[in-house]
C-alpha cells in the first residue's frame, strides 16, 4: 500500500493501525492511485520502474521538490540489481535520503493532504530555507479567506520529533514565532512571499497550526508532534 | 532611493493601509481572545515607527509608535494575569524585545512597568524561551529595574550564553552592561562600536535582523544607550546612522 507518494512497508491494516485517527490522515489514505515508491534516493511512481528517463520525469512530476537533489542508488541496492528493494532488514529506503530531502518529502505529504482538502499553497519560504514549511489557504467562493493552516513538517525514524526553540523567535509554531515569521515574510525581498506575509497578517485571527511527522514507513502522522501550548491555562 | 529603501517605503504604505483593518477586528474581543491581533497591531506600530524615522526623520512618530507597542505588550501581560486566554508565548521572556522598544522610545516609566510584569513564569519560560532569550530577558529586566543584587548575576549568565549561542554578535551589549555596572563612561564609545559591529553582522544572511526594519536602525542599541544615559548617568556617544543622536535622550 502507498500513502502520500511513499510505499508503506507493512500491510494495510498495520498501516491504518499506525496512522492516527485524524481526518487528514484518513484523506491521505484514500489517495493511492497516484502513488509510487522510494528506491534508494529516488522516488518512482509505481507503474514506471524500467525506463530510467521516464522514471525520473515521473518522479519529478510526482515530487517536484526533489528535482534539485542529486539522486543516487545506494551501493547495496545497486548490487542486488533490484532498485525497488529495500534490503533484507526491512529498513526504509527513505533512510538513504539526506535530511533536506526527508524534510521535502514531509512537506510534500502535507501539501498533498491539504490540496485534497481544497487548500491552496502560498509562497512562504524565506531565504536559506528559513521560515514556515507551508502556508495553505482555503478561499470562499467570493474570494475571501475562510481558513489558513501553517504547517511544520518533520521526519523521524524513531517516531519522536519536537518543535525547536529558536533564538529570538521562540518555539516553532508558537504564536510568537508565527508573528515574528510573518514579519520577516512581510520584509522579504521576494514579492510573492511579501504578499503571503501581508495576507497572513491581515487574517492573523484565522491562522491555525498543524505539524506532520513523516515516518520511514512513509506514513505521515498529524497528531504525533506536540504543538505549543496555545493559551493561558491550556 | 535604493531598492532597499524603496521596499521600506512600500512596506510603510502597506502597514498604514492594513492598520485600520486590524483595529476594526480588535473591536471584536473574541477575535483577539489569545492576543494575536494585539500582537499584530503592536508589531505594525513598531514597523511604522521605525520606517517613519528612517524615511522621514520623524522622531515623534518613532517614539509614539514604539511606546504604543510597548503599552499593548504590557496590556497582554495584564490580560493574561487576569485569566484571559492570552497565548503563553506572549508572556515569556522574549518580551525583552518590547522592553528594548520602550527604552528606545525613552518611555522609562512604561519600561519599568513592563520589566516588573516580565518574569517569574517558570513553566512558560522553560517551555517557550530559547536559553539566549531567557538570559537576555532577565538581564535586561534587572538593569531596567536597577536591581543591584540581580544585575551582576544575570550579566554573568548572559555573557556565558552569548559565548555559546551567539558568539561575537552581542559582545557589545555585554560590554555596555558592564560599563553601566562600573559607572565607567570612558569605555562606552568602544562598547557602542562593538554593539554596532555586531548589529551589522546580524543584519546579513541568516542574522536575526536581516529581515526586519532593524537593519536600518539599531533599535535595541538605541534602547541600550538611552538606558545607560538616563538610568546610569553614563556619557555614551551616538553611532550614526544606526544609533542616531536625535533618538537619544540627553
Amino acid at each position: 500500500m502507498l500513502i502520500g507518494g511513499l510505499t508503506l512497508q507493512g500491510g494495510m491494516e498495520a498501516a491504518l493501525a499506525r496512522t492516527e485517527g485524524d481526518a487528514v490522515a484518513q484523506s491521505l489514505i484514500k489517495g493511492e492511485d497516484e502513488l509510487g515508491t522510494m528506491t534508494g534516493r529516488e522516488f518512482i511512481p509505481r507503474s514506471e520502474t524500467t525506463e530510467a528517463g521516464a522514471r525520473k520525469a515521473l518522479a519529478n512530476q510526482a515530487y517536484p521538490e526533489l528535482q534539485n537533489f542529486s539522486v543516487k542508488v545506494p551501493p547495496d541496492l545497486a548490487e542486488n540489481g533490484n532498485p525497488l528493494s529495500n534490503g533484507s532488514g526491512g529498513a526504509s529506503n527513505v533512510e538513504y535520503l539526506s535530511k533536506a530531502e526527508k524534510g521535502k518529502l514531509g512537506e510534500a505529504a502535507a501539501r498533498r493532504t491539504l490540496a485534497r482538502a481544497g487548500y491552496k499553497e502560498l509562497p512562504a519560504r524565506l531565504s536559506r530555507n528559513q521560515g514556515m514549511d507551508g502556508v495553505f489557504v482555503k478561499f470562499r467562493q467570493d474570494g475571501s479567506v475562510q481558513d489558513i493552516i501553517v504547517t511544520e513538517s518533520k521526519y523521524s525514524s524513531s517516531g519522536r520529533a519536537y518543535l525547536a526553540k529558536t533564538q529570538s523567535k521562540g518555539v516553532q509554531l508558537s504564536e510568537q514565532w508565527i508573528d515574528q515569521t510573518i514579519e520577516q515574510m512581510a520584509k522579504s525581498g521576494e514579492s510573492k512571499v511579501r504578499a503571503t506575509g501581508r495576507l497572513l497578517r491581515s487574517n492573523r485571527d484565522l491562522v491555525r497550526i498543524k505539524a506532520n511527522l513523516l515516518r520511514p514507513s512513509g506514513i505521515s502522522q498529524w497528531k504525533q508532534i506536540k504543538l505549543p501550548e496555545t493559551s493561558n491555562g491550556q | 532611493m535604493d531598492n532597499s529603501l524603496e521596499n521600506l517605503k512600500e512596506n510603510l504604505e502597506c502597514d498604514r493601509e492594513d492598520l485600520p483593518q486590524i483595529q476594526r477586528k480588535l473591536q471584536d474581543p473574541q477575535a483577539d481572545r489569545n492576543g494575536v491581533l494585539s500582537s499584530t497591531l503592536m508589531r505594525m506600530h513598531r514597523s511604522i515607527g521605525v520606517a517613519e524615522y528612517v524615511l522621514n526623520g520623524s522622531v515623534s512618530e518613532f517614539r509614539a509608535r514604539l511606546s504604543e507597542g510597548g503599552r499593548i505588550c504590557l496590556n497582554m501581560f495584564r490580560r493574561y494575569d487576569s485569566g484571559e486566554g492570552i497565548s503563553n508565548s506572549y508572556v515569556s521572556m522574549i518580551t525583552y524585545q518590547n522592553l528594548f522598544d520602550l527604552l528606545a522610545s525613552a518611555d522609562f516609566d512604561l519600561a519599568r512597568d513592563l520589566a516588573l510584569a516580565m518574569g517569574g513564569r517558570d513553566l512558560i519560560e522553560k517551555k517557550n524561551d530559547h536559553p539566549f532569550d531567557y538570559a537576555f530577558g532577565y538581564v535586561l529586566k534587572a538593569f531596567v529595574l536597577r536591581d543591584r543584587s540581580e544585575t551582576e548575576r544575570r550579566l554573568g549568565i548572559f555573557k556565558e550564553v552569548c559565548e555559546r549561542k551567539a558568539p561575537g554578535g552581542f559582545s557589545g551589549y555585554c560590554e555596555l552592561f558592564e560599563d553601566m555596572l562600573s559607572g565607567n563612561s570612558s569605555r562606552s564609545a568602544k562598547s557602542v562600536e562593538a554593539l554596532v559591529r555586531g548589529h551589522e553582522k546580524m543584519s546579513k544572511g541568516k542574522g536575526i535582523f536581516a529581515l526586519r526594519n532593524d537593519k536600518y536602525l539599531c533599535v535595541w542599541g538605541i534602547g541600550m544607550v538611552n538606558m545607560a544615559r538616563a538610568l546610569y548617568a553614563l556619557q555614551v556617544p551616538s553611532a550614526s546612522p544606526l544609533i542616531p543622536d536625535d533618538l537619544l535622550v540627553n
